[in-house]
């Protein structure tokens, strides 16, 4: 690449967020943020202008000494923004997005974020409230977990009250992105060893910053409400103004369960859960979780002894506490959860070579020849668990760039 | 006039799956089993 190469880029989107601008690709969920020099180096490249004219325009009548463009350009070369170098057309870093639930519009759902549904929600949640504060019985107990005696049915009343729940809570994410004008998509992802399903909101950067945690929340919010309407069924039944029969109350009550730890699950933040995206909107951190882990990563390489660039040298000052603070939380959270999953795994097998008898209480049938019967829901959900993870592993490699660019350049661009 | 650019993150929300019999149960079968070791 020399002064006089001429970069076409995608037809590109552009928000300003704060004191920058987000540009980007909707189509490969791409987006960088620029200073207000690169959205005009940009907008510059874009319009056909070469790199050489483009620094002569923003230099035009000011004083810029040292002006350089290279890594702006190479910034747009590794998210994928660039179409062609010199009227060569580039491959695809990026692998195409697909969106789900596109025939869904702004009109359907509009009216869930309506003042009378938000008025509705703060009814029902009050009602359960104040029913669990009047009878703590409502409130979930482990043993809510346990609908039918077999385990092997109990089982699959939970995976189905789990898939339910998960189903429920990342529709309620991509309802209300569809309410805020972008379009979303589902994938099945890992969180460390904890299997996830996801919805990719990453057109977000479009929507007003304030109005993210309309959709960050909407998954939690979407599970108090759910946990909340399924609280009241269960005591409208109790006094007598509800018929359910038992196996469906039991799985109320098992929902409310699911549910509530649903939620708790998502405190789980340096896990880039649903309340890490909200603590990041609110700290106007873009990368907290990447920064954090980058710059981890750097302590680790200085403490083997070997030098590494710092990976926030163009983080802002403020920006840079958050991700420091955060990368403490990150290594004492994310060690904390190991090292309860390698207890797990080493007390399971030991059951499991030892054959000690039952430990989550008596079983219908042995379900497992040789084998604690009351062990086979969690060596099955280990099993899934282990395939979901696999599969969110392979799922994150066929996301990362095909394709990799370095510039070559004869003369500093 | 300053020329920054940087990749921002994709956005990725999340919902779990199975915490009941993978997390709550598999901790409780830990709980119950190193305290079956301690002697209580």
């Amino acid at each position: 690449m020399t002064g006089k190469t001429r970069v076409e880029l995608f037809p590109l989107h552009v928000k300003q967020d704060a004191n920058q601008f987000i540009v980007g690709r909707p189509a490969t969920g791409s987006y960088v943020a620029l200073s207000d020099g690169a959205l005009a180096a940009t907008e510059l490249l874009s319009g056909g202008r070469t790199v050489q004219d483009t620094k002569a325009a923003l230099a035009r009548g000011r004083p810029v000494p040292a002006l350089r463009l290279r890594p702006l350009i190479e910034t747009l070369l590794a998210t994928g923004l660039v179409k062609s170098v010199d009227g060569v057309p580039l491959p695809e870093p990026l692998p195409p997005r697909r969106y789900h639930l596109s025939v869904l519009k702004q009109r359907h759902v509009a009216w869930l974020f309506s003042r009378f549904a938000a008025v509705g929600y703060a009814v029902l949640v009050s009602l359960a409230i104040g029913i669990v504060l009047g009878e703590p019985g409502y409130l979930p107990r482990a043993a809510d977990a346990r609908v039918v005696p077999g385990p092997i049915m109990n089982l699959a009343i939970v995976w189905a009250v789990s898939t339910m729940a998960m189903v429920a809570h990342e529709l309620a994410h991509l309802i209300a992105a569809t309410y805020l004008g972008v379009r979303a998509s589902f994938g099945l992802s890992n969180r460390l060893f904890f299997a996830v399903a996801q919805t990719d909101l990453t057109d977000l950067w479009l929507v007003d910053r304030r109005r993210r945690y309309i959709a960050y929340a909407a998954g939690m919010a979407n599970d108090i409400l759910l946990a909340s309407a399924a609280v009241v069924a269960l005591w409208l039944h109790d006094q007598g103004l509800l018929p359910l029969p038992y196996p469906l109350y039991g799985t109320l009550r098992l929902a409310v369960l699911v549910l509530l730890l649903g939620v708790l699950w998502q405190f789980n933040f340096y896990l880039r859960t649903d309340v890490y995206y909200l603590i990041a909107n609110f700290t106007g951190c873009r990368n907290l979780s990447q920064d954090a882990a980058a710059y981890l990563k750097r302590i680790f390489s200085r403490l083997a002894g070997r030098r590494a660039p710092s990976p926030l040298a163009g983080v802002p000052e403020q920006e840079r506490r958050f991700v420091r603070a955060f990368a403490v939380i990150m290594l004492v959270g994310t060690g904390g959860v190991i090292a309860v999953g390698a207890a797990f795994l080493v007390g399971l097998l030991h059951l499991l070579l030892n054959g000690d008898g039952p430990l989550l209480g008596s079983a219908g049938s042995p379900a497992l020849q040789g084998r604690p019967a009351s062990l086979f829901p969690v060596i099955a959900s280990l099993g899934l668990t282990c395939c979901w993870v696999a599969y969110g592993v392979a799922a994150k490699r066929r996301k990362r760039p095909r394709v990799s660019y370095r510039l070559r350049a004869p003369e500093d661009l | 006039m300053r020329i920054e650019a940087r990749p921002v993150a994709a956005i990725e929300t999340t919902g779990i799956f199975d915490f009941i019999l993978g997390k709550l149960f598999a901790i409780v079968a830990t709980v119950l089993f190193y305290m079956k070791l301690l002697g209580y």
